[in-house]
């Protein structure tokens, strides 16, 4: 079970900044294709500010929420989670 | 010593049933204050009141967004309002935060609309709303932690699910006050028979909150401290900075991230989506009356809201984690059938109409203080199943005859039968999961952290789970399945948003599995 703790701490320090570059790269897609759709008459021009305000949201809040995803990999490769604490006495 | 011992343990057990009563009414009062924003966003009149746009979407979205910025300052409450409940007590920081809710609550309801106040009136919302976000981040940890802090080891899951029933008390509490309000203020023979509630009435539930807070403040001044808070702050071992003992600490905050990653993440992912995203679902895609989508609610919280001390006491015999897995499990497996099922049942397409009880009325009036027109087209359709569905269409002519004519269109889907009862199990089922994975996890976290911290390490990943993870549900979900829209397909893909729920409810559920020790500390006195 040590052995899959650290493995999989490899993984979440990967995933982390893994979603954090999945969500920017949509975000720089998802805006030009919207551009065009508006140009063409396809979709509301208040489309484009509620797609800024969503990806700006989201990817505000994910990024620090995303470094502690990576921190807790890299604290679950350091073997840190091998014994948790089980008394206040330990923390 | 057989006699003192019982009279002891009944005074015990009466001093906690006060502490639960006193805790889980304010608590109870805050959820409320919370979610008739959330509730009446979900059916659309915050954003027509206070986000007006020619595009329905968007202006649902924009309050969505207004719901979401009361997620997403809550961890800061818990910051904020842990460290002061760390450093001078329980009781009194949580008599701050009830006053700053009901304060909040009672001033939105008073705010005009934005036809007269302009770009005003939608700032004025969103800052009360964090102030909303920041009583409530505040609130929960120290309810919690009070009652944990009162209660022994062996009964410590039971008694704080009590606690654990507020979130969805408080829910069934706001939509049961609008569904009030709504069939005082109904006028049946108008065409919008609702018409009174969604000019004005929307504001009595918000008003209404002043008296409960009153009530709920003058409980709780009869409260005491906690006592090992007491004990603590007596030997002089309060922290001195309780940001920097939870958050620099690296044993502690290894222990913050477990705790957000393998527990707190899912549950607030599952309890938005059960919950929260279910009435969303219901109202916007299923085409459901709003009153009916509200009764079902309802209902379906009635009968489920047991089964959160049932699993908290099941908890305190067979530990936390399994209880809170196995209900991550089942939400991630079960999410997308039961959606699908919602669907169908509600797809007037898949029902026989009888053509011969369709109805038809059109009306015309001018728009108040402007020349404008408009022509409400009402049809009432019958199906063979005792459905029946209301569909309007408004069309807005305008005195600028250069202007685009405005048409909005809306359905209201009355279910009747085994389809109600069938939907009403469907959110029951939702619900189910949400007992499990939410029943345990206040003692859950209670157990994992030191008692002149606790009240603000357990608050910060609550609150990032529930408020981002969570609270960010319903916009989450919405804007994936917009993501979806294309000309051939303009509805979407109306499940493809559940992926973002089951994803983190995996996540939360391998972390938790693999990292999460089956047994955690009971010894909350140190």
């Amino acid at each position: 079970m040590d052995a899959i703790k650290k493995i999989l701490g490899v993984v979440w320090l990967v995933l982390a900044p893994t979603l954090v570059i999945l969500m920017i790269r949509q975000f720089i897609i998802e805006i030009p294709d919207l551009e065009k759709a508006i140009a063409d008459g396809k979709k509301p021009a208040s489309e484009m500010q509620s797609t800024y305000i969503f990806w700006i949201i989201t990817i505000t809040i994910f990024v620090p929420i995303a470094t502690g995803l990576g921190l807790f990999g890299y604290y679950a490769l350091q073997n840190e989670y091998k014994q948790i604490a089980t008394s206040s006495a330990e923390l | 010593m057989a006699s003192s011992s019982q009279t002891t343990h009944t005074q015990t057990d009466k001093n906690i049933w006060g502490v639960i009563t006193a805790s889980s009414v304010g608590t109870l009062i805050e959820w409320y204050d919370f979610y008739i924003f959330g509730s009446l966003a979900a059916m659309g009149i915050i954003g027509k009141q206070f986000f007006p746009g020619d595009n329905p979407t968007a202006a649902f979205l924009s309050s969505l967004a207004t719901f979401a910025a009361g997620f997403i300052v809550r961890p800061f409450g818990a910051l904020f309002f842990g460290r002061l409940g760390d450093l001078i007590g329980r009781k009194y920081t949580f008599l701050v935060t009830l006053l700053l809710m009901g304060g909040s609550t009672f001033f939105i309801g008073l705010i005009p609309s934005y036809a007269s106040w302009g770009a005003a009136a939608p700032a004025l919302v969103l800052l009360l709303r964090l102030l909303q976000g920041l009583a409530l981040g505040g609130e929960y940890g120290g309810a919690a932690t009070y009652v944990a802090e009162h209660a022994g080891s062996n009964k410590r899951g039971y008694f704080t699910a009590y606690i654990q029933t507020t979130a969805t008390l408080g829910l069934l509490m706001s939509i049961g006050v609008i569904i009030l309000t709504q069939l005082v203020l109904r006028d049946d023979k108008s065409v919008n028979p609702n018409a009174a509630f969604e000019e004005w009435g929307w504001r009595i539930p918000f008003l209404v909150s002043i008296f409960l807070i009153v009530v709920s403040v003058i409980i709780r001044m009869k409260m005491h401290e906690s006592p090992m808070f007491k004990k603590v702050k007596a030997e002089g071992k309060t922290s001195k900075n309780p940001l920097k003992e939870s958050f620099a600490n690296k044993a502690n905050l290894k222990m913050v991230l477990l705790s957000l990653f393998g527990a707190t993440a899912g549950q607030g992912v599952v309890w938005y989506t059960g919950q929260y995203y279910a009435l969303s679902f219901m109202n916007k895609t299923c085409g459901i009356d709003s009153a009916q989508a509200n009764e079902i609610i309802m209902i379906a919280i009635v009968f489920v809201t047991p089964f959160f001390l049932v699993f908290g006491a099941l908890s305190d015999r067979i530990g936390r984690k399994y209880i809170m897995m196995a209900g991550l499990l089942a939400a991630m497996l079960a999410y997308r059938p039961i959606y699908q099922k919602m669907f169908d049942i509600s797809d007037l397409k898949q029902k026989d109409e009888l053509v011969d009880q369709t109805k038809t009325t059109t009306q015309a009036e001018l728009v108040k203080g402007k020349k404008d027109s408009l022509v409400t087209t009402k049809i009432t359709k019958a199906f063979e199943d005792g459905t029946t569905a209301t569909l309007i269409t408004k069309v807005t002519k305008f005195e600028d005859t250069t202007k685009k004519p405005k048409e909005e269109k809306s359905k209201a889907v009355k279910l009747s039968g085994n389809d109600k009862m069938m939907m009403t199990f469907l959110i029951f089922i939702q619900i189910f999961f949400v007992t499990m994975v939410y029943g345990p996890i206040a003692a859950f976290l209670v157990e994992i952290f030191p008692t002149k911290i606790r009240y603000t390490s357990m608050s910060l990943p609550y609150h990032i789970g529930n408020g981002i993870f969570g609270g960010l549900t319903p916009y989450i979900v919405t804007r994936v399945i917009e993501a979806t829209k294309t000309t051939e397909n303009p509805s979407g893909d109306i499940l493809a948003g559940l992926w973002y729920p089951i994803g983190i409810a995996a996540l939360t559920f391998i972390i938790g599995m693999i990292y999460l020790p089956s047994r955690t500390d009971k010894d909350v006195m140190d």
